[in-house]
Formats: C-alpha cells, structure tokens, sequence
C-alpha cells in the first residue's frame, strides 16, 4: 500500500511538535524516519496510526484519504518501543489476539500462529508467559503479532533500541526478511544511522519537527542537504571558509572549488582525507573500532581536528606530522547564511 | 534487614489476632447458651442463635437476602461510577480537576452523620427519601470516595498503553476495555467491589435516616439485638453476617474471572 502524507502538522498542549511534514513510502517500500530524539518521529508515526488528531494536513493509503478514520479501523499497525505485550495473555494469546479481532476461526487461528512462530523461530514457546522471554524474544512476539493483524502498512517505533548489539543485528536479518516475504510498506523510526542505511529504500530525516532531507541511502549520506545533515551522519569533519575567486579558503584548507561568493562550511569525509608530507596537522590519537582504523590529526595553528583513513594500515609509518590531502569529488561545502 | 523482618512480622501477628480473636470469640458465643465468668468454655451447645435467625425470626432471613442485593447493587454502581471517575481523574486533563478530585473524597473526609442529613435534605425534595432508591443512592454516594481512591491509582498506574496497542491490532475501545483493562484491573476491581460491599452491607445509620425505617438492612436489624445484650443471638447474627460476606465476595470474584475468561479466552 502507499502511504503519502500531506502537509502534516501535529500540535500537542497547544504546542506544534511536527510541522510541514510532506512523505511518500511507495508499495513495498521500506522506509526509516531518522532524526535525534525528540525530534517528532514518533509523534509522526502515532499521527499516521491515527492515536494523535491532526492540526493540519492529511494522509492517503492508495489515494485514499485516511486522516478521519479511527485509529482501530485504519489497518495500519505500530509496534511501539516498549513492546506492549499484553502481560496477561501467553506468546500464543498476545498472537491470537490480532487473529480473533479479525474473525479468524480457531483452526485457522492455530495454523497462523504456528506460522508465524516458525518465522519469528519461537516455535515451542507458545505457552510461554511474557515475562518467561528475553527482551529480543519479546521484540519477536511484538512483530508476529503486528503480523497477525495483516497491517496494510507496518510501522515500528526504535524497534531495537533495547537490545544488545548482537540481537540487533539478529532482528534487523529477522525484520528484513519478513519484510522482504510479506512486501510490506514499513515504516521504521530510529535514531541510529547505520540501522536506516542498511535496512531502508528510503530514508527521511527530521529535525526539530521537519522532514529535512528524504531519499535513498546512498544518496542522503554522500549528499547532505544542509549542515545538519551533514552532520547527523557523522564521520567527518567541518571547516568555516570563505570562497572567492573559485577557491574555497580557511586557515587548514584551500580547494579549487565552482561556488558562489560567500562564507561556507566545507565537509569532509573521513574517507576524503589522506596523509601527505608535511608539517601543519600533528598526531593526536588513533581511533579504533575493530573494523576500521581512524587517525586524529590536529591543526597546528587553529586547532581544529580532522580524521582520516590510513588504507596502508601500516601504524608504524604514521607520521607525527603531516599534511592533509582532500579528494575534491567526495567535497561537500554548505552556505553559511549571512543573517 | 532480619530485624526489619521479625517487627513485621509481629505486627502481622498482631493484627491477625486483633481480627481473629473477636470473629473466635463471636463464634464461640453463637453456639453456646450461657458462658459465665470465669469458665473458659461455654456451658453446652447450643443453636438458640441459628434458631432465631432461620427459623423464628423469617423477617430476618428476607431482609438478609434482600440486604445483600442492595449492598451488591450499591457496590456495582459505585465501582461501575468509581472507575469512571477515575479513568476521567487519571487519563484526562479538565478545569478544576484538583477540586473535584478532592470533592470526591468528602464523604468520607466530613462525618458521615453531616452527610446523611446534608443528602436526606435533596433527598426529600427529590421524593426518594424513605425507600430503597434513596438508600441505594446514599450508599453508591458513601462507597464511592473508597472505589475511585482504589481504581484511580491502578488505572493511572496501568495507563492507556495496552489499550493504544489492541486499537493498532484493529480493536475497538469497549472491546478493548473487556479484553485488556478490565482483566489486568482486576484485583483492584475486586477490592473496589468489596470494599463497597462491606461499607454498605455494614452501613447502619445512613440506612436508618435516608430509609426512614421503611427500608430495613441486615445491619439495622442486627444493630438493636447486640445493644439488646443476648450474645449468643448477637454472635449468631453477626457470623451469618461476615459468612455472607465472604460468600458474596467469593461469588463476585468468581463471576468476574468467568465473564473475563468467556470474553477473551484466557485465564487472569
């Protein structure tokens, strides 16, 4: 089904949290809200669920105008951070739940469940009470239960934000798969970055109520909008310039570069920068995180940092001194506004 | 922290005998004739008091019975009402909630002889004075501070999450009040019911004024037979009146659990 939100502007005690918010998720898409906390992503998705009343704007399923229908009857199902299993039901209720609600006969009803444990690999566990399962175990019945419900559109709030590393990454292989078998529109809020590269179509980021940038995932990390998201994505490093004459200029760089006149704050990527002879960024501080190797180097006179890549991997050779050379394509540079 | 644990249990031991001492005694003395200073056991046995109360006195019975649907009646509407109050209290923001929070604790914050003659009042100009409707009501009215207290702070404690979840599974409010807050709420609204019930079964001077003595409860009844000084009558009428109670709280909670199991198919 295709989501399509127009407009959207959420207001609560009298106070706009969301505003201006305009998103599509096609058929089939899957879709991350990223955005710090507090930014209005869950607000977002608790106004498509129909739990918060819109101040303005509206929403299409398929063409169809929803924003009027009742949370209980729109057929789009949010799993919500704290899980919400109903404590007095078993594995095996809180399922059956979604199924009686939909009129589904006993035996259909324990087939389905049977299923959806299978593909949540909780089988045998059905008598289980909530409080018997670990908190991923949960996560699991949590999503086979939105599942029961045949959602036409399924929206999950941080759904692994509770989690240790290791079942993350179970879950995201667990929540990809199912999305992948049943075609799904998915709309999945979080705050981390790398969870919203690697498992969506589409990518929205928000800040401060507004959807800032929205678009593919390679696309929104190699060409941030604005500085903002630039920077929520992390691993690079900014400097404040001025450009003339074609060459953006700070105190640690000059770049040949196509811009207007004006100040700019010029991103580099980590990847963006290489070491090369010289003497104007000394060595402060390696950076490992078990895959990669990252070196912090600092400006002589300002004092500013950058971190870079050392492809050679050859610590031994790092210099204590050196310069910075920047590859001009991977360059992002934005307008520094004069008000 | 061995102690802590050896205070408390003390006082439970304490407490445990200021209850269970007078109900033994009270027993005792239902099945005994005479018991004089200073014999440690009755003289015989007797059923004088059980005598009374089934067979002789028939009114009795009849108004036991009829007691116990009154006091039933008052406990549902004041828990039905009470957890309306404080589903409103603890889920919704209004003007001047504070104050009506606070104004629905004065029954039993002003004594309860000002608040019977402040109701008898409306109730005379509203012509249910003197019959089962105005007890009822003054009943409802009194239990009512103890329901909302007790069903407030588990509903504000219990929230409105689940039932935000049953709606994303498709499920309408009513459905979702029978099938998720009515069974995790329900210890409290086992104790909100009796807490009702006992208040009203053992109320006797809101009965009597609001009544009129047109409208007899078995605490009414029971009330001149104690000060009268047969004990044995007076124990007799008072264990049929703690059994009844047990009995019906046994019945109610009994009821509650199978009407939750019917609705969504599952032990609570």
């Amino acid at each position: 089904m295709k989501l399509k939100v127009e407009n959207m502007k959420v207001a609560l005690s009298k106070k706009d949290i969301i505003s201006d918010i305009n998103l599509s998720a096609e058929e089939g898409e899957f879709l991350s809200v990223l955005g710090a906390s507090g930014c209005g992503k869950s607000t977002l998705l608790k106004a498509i669920a129909g739990m918060l009343p819109l101040k303005e704007g509206s929403i299409f399923v398929d063409g169809k105008r929803i924003d009027h229908i009742p949370a209980h009857k729109r057929n789009i199902v949010l799993v919500f951070q704290d899980i919400r299993l109903f404590p007095h039901m078993t594995v095996a209720e809180n399922i059956a739940y979604a199924l009686k609600i939909k009129k589904i006969p006993p035996e259909g009803r324990d087939a389905k469940i049977k299923s959806l444990l299978e593909q949540i690999k909780m089988e045998g566990l059905e008598n289980r009470n909530i409080n018997q399962l670990s908190g991923g175990q949960q996560q699991r019945v949590a999503l086979a239960r939105a599942l029961a419900a045949e959602p036409k559109i399924l929206m999950l709030d941080e759904p692994f934000s509770s989690l240790d590393e290791n079942l993350r990454f179970d879950m995201r292989l667990l929540l990809f798969d199912i999305h992948k078998r049943y075609h799904m529109t998915t709309i999945m809020v979080t705050h981390n970055k790398d969870e919203a590269l690697s498992m969506s179509d589409k990518i929205a980021l928000m800040d401060e109520g507004r959807v800032i940038q929205s678009g593919s995932p390679e696309d929104i990390y190699e060409n941030p909008i604005n500085y903002k998201a630039a920077k929520y994505f992390g691993d690079a490093s900014f400097f404040e310039g001025t450009v003339s004459k074609g060459k953006f200029n700070s105190p640690e760089f000059s770049v040949d570069c196509s811009l207007k006149e004006g100040k700019y704050i010029l991103m580099v990527r980590n990847d963006a920068a290489e070491l090369t002879e010289g003497d104007d960024f000394e060595f402060i501080q390696r950076v490992y995180t078990g895959n990669e190797e990252e070196y912090v180097y600092q400006h002589g006179e300002t004092g500013s940092k950058i971190r870079c890549r050392n492809n050679s991997k050859k610590t031994d050779s790092l210099p204590v001194k050196a310069s910075i050379c920047l590859k001009r394509e991977k360059l992002r540079y934005y307008k520094i506004s004069s008000s | 922290m061995t102690n802590k644990n050896s205070i408390l249990r003390l006082i439970m031991v304490f407490a445990a005998a200021c209850i269970l001492i007078p109900v033994a005694l009270m027993t005792v003395w239902a099945f005994t004739s005479r018991w004089q200073w200073p014999d440690l056991i009755g003289e015989s046995l007797s059923l004088r008091g059980f005598r009374e109360v089934f067979i002789n006195n028939v009114q009795g019975f009849r108004i036991l019975v009829s007691s116990i649907f009154i006091s039933m009646a008052a406990a549902f509407f004041a828990t039905v009402i009470g957890y309306m109050s404080a589903q409103a209290f603890s889920m919704y923001d209004f003007p001047l909630k504070k104050w009506l929070r606070f104004g629905s604790m004065l029954p039993i914050i002003i004594p309860s002889s000002i608040f019977a003659m402040g109701i008898h009042v409306y109730f005379i100009k509203w012509g249910i004075n003197d019959s089962i409707t105005g007890v009822l009501a003054g009943h409802v009215l009194y239990c009512m501070p103890y329901t909302v207290n007790i069903l407030g702070d588990s509903r504000e404690a219990l929230g409105n999450k689940y039932e935000q979840q049953a709606a994303m599974l498709g499920c309408s409010s009513l459905k979702a009040f029978f099938s998720i807050t009515l069974p995790l709420m329900l210890p409290s609204v086992i104790s909100a019911f009796s807490m009702a019930y006992i208040i009203s079964f053992s109320q006797y001077f809101i009965t009597m004024l609001l009544g009129g003595g047109v409208v007899k409860t078995y605490a009414v009844l029971v009330f001149p037979l104690i000060s009268a000084g047969d004990r044995t009558i007076a124990g007799a009428y008072t264990l049929v009146f703690l059994l009844s109670s047990i009995f019906i709280f046994m019945l109610f909670e009994g009821a509650i659990k199978f009407i939750v199991k019917k609705i969504v198919g599952t032990e609570t």
